[in-house]
């Protein structure tokens, strides 16, 4: 299927998108920590878009719900995707390399923020890598990862088990995070 | 892992419609609270339109008794089981269903089944039972069944639809042109069928025994205006045009072919497929060895059918050629007086095998879903 070209064709530069690169953003996370951003990097980000629309964004964007570490993570993808000329190519290998040394805590942490952020692309690429992580772990690893108890008799699980063999093959051993 | 709590909503919309149906299938003996949310019918939707919404990687490679699921790209394969339904006949209509017609006396048996969880379910043909007792008797002789898979979007549901044509001209054989027709519906959620009221503006007879398509919330079906029936099967005319069915409005269209393919007498269609979001034929060549694919590049615009690849027929047998959306086609070697399956990739010509499989019935695309796994 066409894909719609998104960038507008034409010999003039759009002064104001000049003007995003130039103008510099401070967000401030959860636990003071504060960090300097060019707004087009930062407006990839839907919520921090809303709020510098809104101009409720004053001279520094509290995060309340994203700490330090989380932060600072997102800005590193953030800043790669607004820098320019970064191939199609370069921008998806940085994605893999991006989210395939991160631990399951991470991870979450980090799509937490992304949904909290509203920055799609990051949203898509968190969660795709917690899949793959997640794909042949044991029921056992998901409660105690997720922290939740299980209501079912051992009979019942046993069925289950019996009705959908199959779906209990090649599970990895517990040992990893 | 350390102590980390991720909130519910987040778990559920964004953790879980991203993990494979195997993952799932096991994760429901987690709790009771993620099975009910695993088996909900929302979940199943939103699982299957997040599948179906990516590019797609899978397809199925059916034999006799084994099925294999293969990454449609690099042509490796993924998984395999047994499976086996005798003497059956396998119809491709949409990607996470398939529709298995397994003959039995006095009536076939119709099952719906999603390889993904390797669980069917079987059509109860009761309104046969009732049909029979009025005018139309499906399987008599002088009757001619077509059916076709859709989705209904806004109930997200599974819907068989059946059309009865009525009756054949006793004297020449032919479906006469006053035939009556009814149409009947039914429901893979709610496991019941329902007549409904329209039909074709003119007399268009869809190809039964072929794959139907479903394609912008609608089945489609090519489809001529004769048909002959004969002893095993009902012979077709030329292709005439295709025949739509709107699973919303429950109305009957038509897509126009061009002039060039209404050349093609019904036996020439090789297979009828979606491809990227068009109408897509695969057609033998009337005068040459050859095979053409047809795209439909505009849906519904009959002056956009456009002929895009040819492939020479000397390697493979005419009929047993199918191909997938990643631009494979399968096609059929001899070697050593035995018979094997290849694949062709249409643009480059390259020849490929799947590693240790070589001996199918059939190909066809595959989105994984958890349908059939909620009823």
């Amino acid at each position: 299927m066409a894909r719609k070209n998104r960038n507008p064709v034409g010999k003039n530069v759009d002064p104001e998108a000049q003007k995003k690169k130039t103008r510099t953003l401070t967000l401030k996370s959860s636990d003071g920590q504060e960090f300097s951003i060019s707004e087009s990097a930062a407006v990839l980000s839907i919520a921090i878009e809303n709020m510098v629309e809104d101009d409720c964004a004053g001279g520094v964007i509290p995060l309340p719900l994203v700490d330090g570490g989380t932060l600072a993570r997102v800005i590193t993808y953030l800043n790669k995707h607004a820098e320019d000329g970064a191939s199609d190519e370069e921008k998806r290998k940085f994605d893999e390399e991006f989210v395939s040394g991160m631990e399951m805590g991470v991870l979450f942490d980090v799509v937490l923020a992304a949904n909290y952020l509203d920055i799609r692309g990051l949203l898509r690429e968190v969660r795709r890598r917690i899949a793959d992580r997640m794909k042949n772990k044991s029921v056992e690893w998901v409660r105690k990862t997720f922290h939740i108890e299980s209501d079912f008799t051992p009979e019942e699980e046993e069925q289950m088990k019996k009705e959908f063999a199959w779906a209990w093959e090649g599970v990895d051993s517990d040992v990893d995070d | 892992m350390s102590n980390y709590h991720l909130p519910f909503d987040v778990i559920t919309n964004t953790i879980l419609p991203r993990l494979a149906v195997k993952s799932l299938i096991r994760f429901t003996s987690t709790c009771k609270t993620w099975k009910s949310i695993i088996q909900s019918p929302q979940f199943v939707a939103a699982h299957l339109n997040l599948n179906r919404s990516e590019p797609k990687r899978l397809c199925l490679a059916l034999n006799l008794d084994v099925c294999h699921i293969v990454d449609s790209n690099t042509l490796t394969e993924l998984t395999r089981f047994s499976f086996s339904p005798s003497a059956f006949l396998f119809y491709h209509c949409v990607d996470e269903l398939v529709m298995i017609w397994i003959d039995r006396c006095p009536y076939p048996e119709c099952l719906i089944w999603n390889p993904s969880i390797r669980r069917s379910k079987t059509i109860d043909l009761s309104p046969h039972r009732k049909i029979r007792d009025s005018k139309f008797d499906p399987y008599s002789e002088c009757r001619h069944i077509l059916y076709g898979l859709g989705y209904d979007e806004l109930t997200h549901d599974h819907i068989l639809v059946m059309v009865v044509y009525a009756m054949f001209d006793s004297d020449n054989g032919r479906l006469a042109a006053d035939s009556a027709i009814e149409v009947n519906v039914y429901s893979l959620r709610t496991g019941t069928w329902r007549s409904v009221s329209s039909s074709p503006e003119r007399q268009l007879i869809g190809f039964s025994g072929k794959d139907s398509v479903f394609l912008n919330g609608a089945i489609h079906w090519f489809a001529s205006t004769v048909v002959t029936q004969s002893f095993f099967s009902p012979r077709y005319d030329y292709l005439e045009a295709i025949l739509v069915f709107d699973i919303k409005d429950e109305c009957f269209r038509e897509v126009g072919l061009s002039e060039s393919l209404r050349e093609f007498p019904e036996e020439y269609l090789l297979q009828f497929k979606e491809l990227e979001g068009s109408l897509a034929a695969l057609l033998h060549e009337i005068d040459g060895d050859g095979s053409c694919l047809w795209v439909m590049t505009e849906y519904g615009v009959v002056e956009s059918w456009t002929r895009k690849f040819r492939f020479c027929s000397e390697v493979f047998g005419r009929y047993h050629c199918r191909f997938i959306s990643s631009g494979m086609l399968m096609c059929e070697e001899i070697e050593s007086e035995e018979v094997y399956n290849v694949f062709r990739n249409m643009e480059t010509g390259q020849l490929k095998c799947i590693e240790g499989c070589k001996d199918f019935y059939t190909v066809a695309d595959f989105v994984e879903s958890l349908v059939l796994f909620d009823i």
